[in-house]
C-alpha cells in the first residue's frame, strides 16, 4: 500500500522542498496577501520559496518551518512594499494607487495600526492575523520569546493608544 | 472603550484562513529549475506514436471509452462493434480483440491521485492511460492495473499510488451478465486480516492502521478494480474471490457483510474526488474539441474548467453545469474547442468554484496530449504528394517555392503569411487583411486552399513579365497562355486532375484558366496565389 507519502530523514533536497512547499505555501501566501494584497501575493511567495530553495539545507524542522518561513517572507515583503513606496512617489499623482488594496477598509483599527512603527504593526499582524503565538513571532521577528511576548504586550498598548488618539470607535 | 482592539484587528483579518488557497506545485518545479516532474515522458511517447499511426492511416481503435465507446484518437466517441463480444454455449460472456494481436492498443486504469492542494486530504481516484497488447484487453488491463504506476508517476507531484498490494496476481476473471467475477491471489489482501471464517471460507478485509484516517482504507485496492473493469464494454459491477474462496469485506468487523454480491461504482462513491474527470484520462489524449466527461459533486453544480498548455497558456477557460450539486454528485460532459497548429502536451484541469470567495478548490488536472487545431488536424496540404524536382527554376524561386510547399502540406499559415512579399502579395480579389486568416477560414471552410497550393506547385510552370519585378513564374502553366483554346492538353488533363472536369468546362467557357495560380518573381518573392478573375 503506497497510499501515503511520508516523510523521511533521507528525502532528497527537492523532495524536502516540494514538501514544505506544499505545506506551507497556503500560510506564507495569506501572509503574503494580508500586507501586500492579493495581486502581489503569489509574487510575493514565489520570491519566499526561491529563497527558500536556496536555503534548503537550512529550513528548519517542524514546527519551525513556517515561522522561518515568514521571516524569509517578512523581508520580501518589506523589499516589495519599500518598491511599492518609490514607485508610489514616482507616480505621486495616483494617490489613491497608494494603499494596499487589503488596507483600504479605513476602519478604526486598522487605521490606527498604520499609526504604529512597523515592528509593533508587524508583531499585532502575526499575532491576530498568523495567530502566531510569542516563541513562534521570537523566531520570525529574531528575538526570544519572552522578548517577543513583552513586545506583543507593548505593541497591544500601543494600539489601543493609536485607537483613543485617532478616535476609532471599535 | 468597550472592546479590545486587539480583537478588531483579529476580525479584520483580510486573508482568513478558511479562504482556501490553491498551491502551485509547478511553481516549486520552477523554482528548483526542472520542469514540473509530471509522469509525462511515458505517455507522451505512447501519445505521439498513437497519432502517428493514426496519421499514417492506422485504422485500428482506439480501445476504450467512457460508456460503453471506443475513443478513436483525435476524435468523438464511436459504438462500439457487437463484434467485440462473443458468447459461449454456458452463456458466459467474455470480451474479444477487435484488433490484431500484438497490435498495442489504448486502455484505462484506476489509481489514486493526491491532492495537490491538501497533504493531509486522502488521495482519490483517476483514470489513467495505458497502452496495452490488443490480444486479450481485459486480461491486459488487469495486468496493467495490478502493475500499478510507473516510476515516473509514483514520484510525480501529485504523486499517482496503488493501494493494491504488491504481488498480487490474477488468478481467474470470468464475466457473465455483466457480472465480473475476478480471482486474486492471496497477495491482495495485503495487510488485512485473513483466515476469518464465518464458516463458508470467506475472507475479510479489515482496515488497515492508516497514517491518516482516510474513510474505509479496505476499500481502497477494492475500488480500483471495480472502477478499471466497470470501463470496459459489459461490465457492470464485480465480485471478488480470493485464491477461489468468496471475499467480503468490511470497514468496520461491527458492520453487517455482503458475501459475494456484486459490487459496482456507487458503492465507491467515497473514493472519488469533487470533481472527477473521466475523460480525457490522465496521460491520455485529447481530441480536438476535447469531449471533457465526468461526474462532480460541487456547489451549485458549477463544473470551472480550463485548458492549458505545457506553458501554461490558458487555451480555454469556461464552466459547465454537471446534472446535480450542492451535495449530490451529477455527470458533466462539455466539448471544449482549443487553437493549436501543432499537438503537444497541456492539461485540462477542472474544479469548483469557492462560494466563499471563488477561489480555485477541489482541482483535480489530467495531463493530457492536446492535438492540433482541426483546421490543421484535416489539414488539406497534407493530401498533397511529394515535392517534384523542377530544376530549371533559379536558386531563389526554387527555393521559395520548397518554403512554401512545405508550409503548405502542413498548413502553417504564419509561416505562409512570413513568406508573402510584403506590399506586392495577391490572395484575394476583394478581400483585404491577413492573408493566414482568409486561408485558414478557407480550410475550416473545406475549401481546401492548402492541397491546392502545394500541388499546384508540382503543375509545370511558364514565366511572365511582371514589369518592374522582372521575370515571373507563374504555376500553373496555364495561366501564361492568352486563352483556354492555347493551353496544351497535357497541361489540360493535369488541372483535370486536381479540379475535375467540371472545372474544365467552366475555363473553356470563360475563355481562360483562373483556378489557382502561384507567382514567384525571379528575385524569390512570392508575389501572389491566387483564385478567380
Amino acid at each position: 500500500m503506497t497510499l501515503y507519502r511520508l516523510e523521511t530523514a533521507a528525502a532528497s533536497p527537492e523532495d524536502r522542498f516540494r514538501a514544505v512547499f506544499s505545506r506551507h505555501y497556503e500560510a506564507v501566501y495569506r501572509y503574503a496577501a494580508r500586507r501586500l494584497g492579493r495581486d502581489d501575493a503569489a509574487d510575493a511567495a514565489s520570491e519566499a520559496f526561491t529563497v527558500a530553495w536556496r536555503k534548503v539545507q537550512r529550513i528548519p524542522d517542524e514546527p519551525g518551518t513556517l515561522p522561518w518561513l515568514y521571516a524569509v517572507t517578512r523581508n520580501v515583503v518589506s523589499n516589495m512594499e519599500r518598491a511599492r513606496r518609490r514607485r508610489q512617489r514616482l507616480a505621486a499623482r495616483a494617490s489613491t494607487a497608494g494603499d494596499p488594496p487589503t488596507m483600504t477598509a479605513d476602519t478604526g483599527v486598522i487605521a490606527a495600526l498604520a499609526d504604529l512603527r512597523a515592528e509593533d504593526r508587524e508583531i499585532l499582524r502575526l499575532a491576530a492575523w498568523e495567530g502566531l503565538r510569542p516563541a513562534e513571532i521570537g523566531e520570525v521577528i529574531g528575538c526570544s520569546p519572552n522578548a517577543a511576548a513583552i513586545r506583543l504586550y507593548r505593541a497591544r498598548r500601543r494600539l489601543e493608544e493609536a485607537m483613543n488618539e485617532t478616535g476609532g470607535t471599535p | 472603550m468597550s472592546r479590545d482592539p486587539f480583537e478588531i484587528l483579529e476580525e479584520q483579518n483580510p486573508m482568513p484562513d478558511d479562504r482556501t488557497v490553491y498551491t502551485p506545485m509547478d511553481t516549486a518545479e520552477k523554482i528548483m529549475g526542472r520542469p514540473h516532474r509530471r509522469p509525462w515522458p511515458g505517455w507522451a511517447l505512447a501519445g505521439a506514436v498513437a497519432a502517428a499511426v493514426l496519421i499514417a492511416g492506422g485504422a485500428w481503435l482506439w480501445w476504450l471509452g467512457g460508456d460503453g465507446g471506443i475513443e478513436v484518437a483525435g476524435s468523438s466517441t464511436v459504438p462500439i462493434a457487437p463484434e467485440s463480444t462473443t458468447t459461449s454455449e454456458s452463456g458466459v460472456v467474455t470480451t474479444a480483440t477487435t484488433a490484431p494481436a500484438g497490435e498495442p492498443i489504448d486502455t484505462v486504469i484506476y489509481l489514486y491521485l493526491d491532492s495537490t492542494s491538501d497533504p493531509e486530504a486522502c488521495p482519490t481516484l483517476v483514470p489513467v492511460h495505458r497502452t496495452i497488447a490488443a490480444d486479450a484487453p481485459m486480461e491486459n488491463t488487469l495486468a496493467a492495473l495490478l502493475a500499478g504506476p510507473t516510476e515516473d508517476e509514483a514520484v510525480s507531484v501529485p504523486a499517482l499510488s496503488s493501494a493494491i498490494p504488491q504481488g498480487t496476481r490474477l488468478l481467474d476473471i470470468v464475466v457473465n451478465h455483466g457480472i465480473a467475477t475476478i480471482d486474486l491471489s492471496a497477495e491482495f489482501l495485503g495487510k488485512a486480516v485473513t483466515g476469518y471464517s464465518t464458516g463458508s471460507g470467506t475472507l475479510y478485509f479489515y482496515p488497515e492502521e492508516t497514517a491518516r484516517s482516510c474513510e474505509d482504507a479496505a476499500g481502497y485496492p477494492l475500488g480500483q478494480v471495480v472502477f478499471t473493469l466497470t470501463r470496459l464494454p459489459n461490465i457492470d459491477s464485480v465480485v471478488f474471490l480470493v485464491e477461489g474462496e468468496a471475499a467480503g469485506f468490511v470497514a468496520n468487523p461491527d458492520l453487517p457483510v455482503i458475501v459475494g454480491s456484486p459490487l459496482a461504482r456507487d458503492d465507491f462513491e467515497y473514493l472519488l474526488p469533487a470533481v472527477m474527470i473521466e475523460t480525457p484520462v490522465y496521460g491520455g489524449s485529447a481530441g480536438n474539441p476535447v469531449v471533457v466527461q465526468g461526474t462532480a459533486n460541487v456547489f451549485e453544480a458549477v463544473v470551472s474548467l480550463a485548458l492549458v498548455d505545457n506553458d501554461g497558456l490558458i487555451l480555454w477557460e469556461g464552466t459547465t453545469m454537471a446534472s446535480c450539486g450542492t451535495g449530490c454528485r451529477g455527470d458533466f460532459e462539455i466539448a471544449i474547442p482549443y487553437d493549436l497548429t501543432q499537438a503537444r502536451l497541456g492539461a485540462v484541469i477542472a474544479w469548483e468554484a469557492s462560494a466563499m470567495d471563488g477561489s480555485q478548490t477541489n482541482v483535480r488536472e489530467h495531463p493530457v496530449w492536446l492535438s492540433a487545431s482541426s483546421s490543421t488536424d484535416t489539414c488539406s496540404g497534407a493530401l498533397a504528394g511529394n515535392l517534384l524536382e523542377q530544376p530549371d527554376l533559379p536558386v531563389a524561386v526554387a527555393d521559395m517555392r520548397e518554403q512554401i510547399w512545405q508550409a503548405a502540406v502542413v498548413c502553417d499559415y504564419d509561416s505562409l503569411a512570413d513568406l508573402t512579399s510584403p506590399d506586392l502579395f495577391t490572395y484575394s480579389f476583394g478581400g483585404s487583411g491577413d492573408p493566414a486568416a482568409y486561408w485558414a477560414q478557407l480550410e475550416a471552410d473545406g475549401e481546401e486552399p492548402m492541397r491546392f497550393l502545394a500541388e499546384t506547385l508540382n503543375l509545370s510552370f511558364a514565366t511572365t513579365d511582371a514589369g518592374d519585378l522582372g521575370t515571373a513564374y507563374v504555376w500553373p502553366s496555364a495561366f501564361a497562355y492568352p486563352t483556354w483554346a492555347d493551353v496544351p492538353q497535357a497541361d489540360r488533363d493535369m488541372l483535370a486532375t486536381l479540379y475535375g472536369q467540371a472545372a474544365i468546362g467552366d475555363w473553356e467557357l470563360f475563355g481562360s484558366f483562373i483556378g489557382y495560380r502561384i507567382g514567384i518573381t525571379e528575385d524569390g518573392e512570392w508575389i501572389y496565389y491566387v483564385a478567380g478573375d
